[in-house]
């Protein structure tokens, strides 16, 4: 499995390797067992599968005001994981560290959106 | 309906909902009249987009019993033909459709890297990375220029994502579109 020291990218989303989760992030609730670090629109969600030791492998925090950008603490070392059986994307596995997600955006006629992976 | 459905249940404060919700429970919409009701029935299939735009991209966003079928790309509603039979759909198709909206669904369906060779793009800067790709940019029927990142993503696939307007180099595209200044972007050391 792929691993990495400062920055990756899996599919339209980059992880980069920082010092510290800013004030104010909201704490995400991981979905029956999993940590789901980016939704698809068709299922093939972008996941962290977690333990069942008290402190969790992984804990995602958001930023309260922008839905592309997010932050990751890793407790143990733990994969992302791309659930879909065609054009997967390899899994990554995350050591222990803090970590700032960017979910990829386009700036069409309209303005800027979610880029549509 | 469900919200008031709460209050009947807990507080017994809408009791003269209570029509209303067990009909909201079994039928889909109704008109009523002075002498005639017409109910419909619920839909056996609604898709949705993650910002519950209707959507579905390999079926109907919304399905009835009966085989009527509403097709929608992240809300705009679109011909079934283009999900039913995508050999229908091509660029030629796509370009020029007259209704915009649609056109640009059309577009995304295909992908814009199927779409954008179609219309001779001038590269304006490239990396010899394909994972980084070039910063393109094509002359859009009816709308003007439009700049894209056009580059190979970690499973190999090509891809092609709207890129900031404002951008002059493929580095600062990449890193307009996460968010990023170029002095912010790292690039990927890993990219899957």
């Amino acid at each position: 499995m792929k691993t990495f020291n400062k920055t990756a990218a899996q599919g339209d989303v980059l992880f980069t390797k920082i010092e510290s989760i800013p004030d104010g992030a909201i704490e995400q609730k991981p979905e029956n067992g999993e940590l789901v670090v980016t939704h698809s629109e068709t299922g093939h969600n972008h996941v962290m599968v977690l333990d069942r030791q008290e402190t969790p492998a992984v804990q995602m925090f958001d930023d309260k005001d922008n839905p592309l950008l997010s932050w990751l603490l890793v407790n143990r070392p733990t994969s992302l994981d791309h659930k879909r059986a065609n054009h997967t994307h390899e899994s990554i596995m995350f050591e222990e560290g803090v970590y700032r997600v960017n979910r990829q955006r386009e700036q069409t006629p309209e303005g800027w959106r979610r880029a549509i992976d | 309906m469900s919200f008031y459905d709460y209050f009947a249940t807990e507080i017994s404060g809408c009791k003269k909902l209570s029509g209303l919700n067990k009909i909201a429970k079994f039928c889909g919409w109704w008109w009523p009249f002075e002498n005639a009701v017409i109910f419909t029935d619920r839909p056996t299939k609604i898709k949705c987009d993650d910002e519950k735009l209707l959507h579905c991209e390999d079926g109907p966003a919304i399905a009835y019993s009966d085989g009527f079928e509403i097709y929608s790309w992240h809300g705009q509603r679109i011909p079934g033909e283009w999900i039913k039979n995508p050999k229908s759909l091509t660029p030629k198709v796509a370009l020029t459709w007259e209704q915009i909206d649609q056109r640009t669904a059309a577009c995304e369906i295909l992908g814009w890297h199927n779409i954008i060779n179609e219309l001779s793009p001038t590269v304006l800067d490239e990396d010899q990375d394909p994972l980084i790709g070039r910063l393109i940019e094509v002359d859009l029927p009816d709308h003007g220029k439009q700049k894209f990142i056009h580059a190979k993503c970690g499973t190999g696939r090509e891809v092609a994502v709207m890129a900031d307007r404002d951008a002059t180099t493929i580095l600062e595209a990449q890193a307009s579109s996460y968010g990023l200044s170029v002095e912010d972007f790292s690039i990927p050391e890993i990219r899957t």
